[in-house]
């Protein structure tokens, strides 16, 4: 479904990091990826790795630190400024709990009419087939306009936040963990309805999640991110079929599978939790990993890029052969 | 070992309503043995957060609650709020849905924790910081002392997350309910925090009511599941036996929507129709318009929990394993 042409985004060296005072917290540092037209960009990673942090920047809800931004091939500009100017309108978001951002005391309508009106000027009959229109897209019918959100089930709170993100016809959806909170068979009419929308409308999405399946299901491609820092990326199938980082393989390790049989053979990663205070010299993911050579506690691996949209940045990269070893520690 | 901890019998709450009343839990029937970890799932609303809190006594301000729950051989239904709060954070402790809503914005994690700390466990103001920054490094917490001193904006979805299970942990309760605790983080660390509780449920007997909709994570860490539809509890039993052969076709249906790793399909499962609300509980069967195996009996009569099999209980006129029906697992 990629368009060819200019990366609709192109993200250069993103940096966040937050002053404290115990030190810096380098919550996100030196990311760079495009986002091309139509695709979906999952961001998958360790809880508190920055991945909200770099979706709050691109939203302009928080200010990077630094880093440039270029919107359809136009000359890079610093993100902070971009996000106002350019990507104004072009971009929403569907976060998490759709119970604690829509407003409880305003009716499905309201909800979905109110960036029409505050930022199209809709009013009257416009105003209200085109709310209806919205919520058609998501599924909804002309019956649920009169509901107060605690009416709705969690499923249908989040099709109402899709359908006001859509309202202003944005470029991008940045879904930061929109099907979480949803039980499987209400994740999956989500996951759904999230792909017939990007082939409807040409969407691009970055899609956050901790669902190792639902990124599998939705995304073409994936970062993998580690300490606020880009460790692997490229194609969904190739790098969940054959992980080159010991992360992203530790990370394909812990899902915990359905299978009763193979209860209990989890791998748990063990050593230093990581900390974006503290951040380990070399390799950040060195403490923990089980492919570490001497070069690895001193220098910092750059990035590889293998053919492919394939990148990855680790001096010992698993080889396609390599078999799920086991030193590690089982429950 | 074996003694109930926990025992809800007929449990129903009702909301009345201006026209029609709200049956959110509708003759809830469990029963769970010191040491058992249980996995709580079922479609969104229910009732599985509202079973988890009426173990605490806590039912909202207009529910009306009747039925009987044992905790620790004291009924809850009816007892005084002094005395259920005693309860709650001594015998068991619940990690809530929303963190955000349990935790204030105005303090920081550290002084939170501190005072719940002292209340349950009557250590002095040291000891309880002690204490604290303990229990976030068994969560797995990263820097735990700077954590303790953060406040609740300055961190991740997960690190929050973490918290909240280090808050009921640090009560040393012998019952913890927790209602997706797991939800926001990756799976790396989800594995630490199974890996927690399964050797807090090992080694020390505590009991665990756990809600998820992650399947994967019943199959990983329960030994026990109890699945919910529309108010009432429609399968339970052992972990093995409910995941390799369901029996209920809800619970049928609901192992197929799972999306794999690797699967590669362009296509998920998913259950069609919707759960009828609380106002609308239809007669007979609550899953009947959802379902591929109704019969006439269904439309009429509603199915009870019954025994079916040695340690399985299903509520279903046309119950049966169907495992070629089942989910292909990987
Ligand atoms: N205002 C703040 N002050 C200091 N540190 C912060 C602040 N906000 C976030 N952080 C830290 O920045 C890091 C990244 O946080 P972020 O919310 O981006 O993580 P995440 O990848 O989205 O995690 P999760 O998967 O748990 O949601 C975390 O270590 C967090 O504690
Ligand atoms: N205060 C209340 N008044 C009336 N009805 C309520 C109240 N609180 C919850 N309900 C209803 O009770 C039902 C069960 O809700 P509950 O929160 O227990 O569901 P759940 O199984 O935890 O769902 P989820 O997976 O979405 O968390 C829902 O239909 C909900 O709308
Ligand atoms: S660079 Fe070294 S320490 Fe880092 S992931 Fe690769 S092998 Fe492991
Ligand atoms: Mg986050
Ligand atoms: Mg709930």
């Amino acid at each position: 479904m990629t368009v060819p042409g200019p990366p609709l985004l192109k993200v250069c060296n993103l940096t966040k990091h937050y002053p404290t005072r115990r030190g810096l917290v380098r919550a996100v540092d030196g990311l760079s990826f495009e986002i091309r037209r139509g695709e979906t960009l999952a961001i998958v990673g360790e809880s508190g790795c920055g991945k909200s942090t770099m979706a709050m920047t691109l939203l302009g809800l928080t200010n990077a630190t630094s880093g440039s931004l270029s919107i359809e091939g136009s000359v890079p500009q610093p993100i902070s400024s971009a996000v106002r100017t350019q990507m104004h309108g072009n971009i929403a978001a569907v976060f998490q709990n759709p119970q604690s951002s829509l407003n409880p005391k305003m009716r499905v309508e309201a909800l979905v009419a109110e960036p029409l009106k505050t930022a199209l000027g809709l009013r009257s009959i416009e105003l209200r087939n085109r709310t209806i229109e919205l919520l058609a897209d998501v599924g909804m019918g002309e019956q649920h306009l009169r509901a107060f959100p605690h009416k709705l089930s969690g499923g249908q709170l989040q099709r109402v936040a899709i359908a006001r993100a859509l309202a202003l016809k944005p470029q991008l959806l940045v879904l930061d963990e929109p099907t979480s909170a949803l039980d499987v068979s209400i994740q999956a009419q989500t996951l759904m309805l999230l792909k017939r929308l990007q082939s409807d409308f040409g969407l691009s999405y970055l899609f956050i999640s901790h669902d190792l399946g639902a990124v599998d299901f939705i995304a073409d491609r994936v970062i993998v991110m580690y300490l606020g820092k880009q460790v692997e990326s490229g194609n969904v199938a190739d790098v969940f079929s054959k992980p080159k980082h010991p992360y992203t393989q530790a990370l394909i390790d812990a899902i915990p599978t359905i299978n009763p049989e193979k209860r209990g053979h989890f791998a748990l990663l063990t050593g230093e939790i990581p900390s974006p205070l503290n951040r380990p010299v070399g390799c950040s993911f060195s403490p923990r990993c089980r492919h570490r050579t001497d070069v690895c506690c001193s220098t910092e691996p750059g990035v590889t890029i293998s053919g492919d949209d394939r990148s990855f940045a680790c001096f010992n990269p698993i080889q396609d052969t390599f078999v799920k070893s086991s030193n590690h520690e089982t429950i | 070992m074996s003694s109930p901890i926990l025992k809800i019998s007929k449990l129903n709450v009702m909301f009345p309503g201006l026209m029609r009343d709200a049956h959110v839990l509708r003759d809830v029937h469990l029963t769970v043995k010191q040491g058992d970890v249980v996995g709580l799932v079922g479609e969104s609303g229910s009732g599985k957060s509202m079973t988890a809190s009426a173990c605490l006594g806590l039912i909202p301000n207009r529910g009306r609650a009747t039925g009987s729950i044992v905790l620790d051989g004291q009924e809850i239904i009816g007892r005084p709020e002094a005395e259920l709060a005693n309860i709650r954070g001594g015998i068991a402790a619940m990690v809530f849905q929303n963190p955000m809503r349990s935790l204030n914005p105005f303090y920081s994690i550290g002084q939170q924790m501190v005072e719940i700390i002292r209340r349950h466990r009557k250590l002095g103001a040291r000891d309880a910081r002690v204490a604290a920054i303990d229990e976030l490094q068994t969560v797995q917490m990263p820097d735990p002392e700077i954590a303790f001193s953060k406040y609740p904006h300055q961190m991740s979805g997960g690190q929050i997350q973490r918290v909240m299970i280090a808050i009921a942990l640090a009560c040393r309760p012998r019952l913890l309910i927790a209602d997706e605790p797991t939800t926001a983080l990756d799976v790396t660390v989800q594995a630490q925090i199974i890996s927690l509780v399964r050797g807090l449920a090992d080694r020390t007997g505590l009991t665990v009511l756990f809600i998820t909709h992650d399947l994967g994570v019943v199959s990983t860490l329960c030994n026990r599941v109890a699945v919910m539809y529309a108010g009432r509890i429609v399968e339970t039993g052992d972990v093995g036996s409910v995941i390799n052969s369901p029996a209920h076709p809800y619970t049928q249906r609901l192992l197929k929507t799972v999306p794999i790793v690797g699967a590669s399909s362009s296509n998920l499962e998913t259950i069609p129709g919707q759960v009828p609300g609380p106002t609308a509980i239809p007669l007979g069967c609550a899953f009947r318009s959802r379902c591929n195996r109704a019969t006439e009996i269904c439309s009429t009569v509603d199915p009870q929990l019954k025994s079916v099999a040695n340690d399985l209980m299903v509520a279903c006129h046309n119950h049966g394993s169907a495992k070629s029906m089942g989910k292909q697992i990987a």
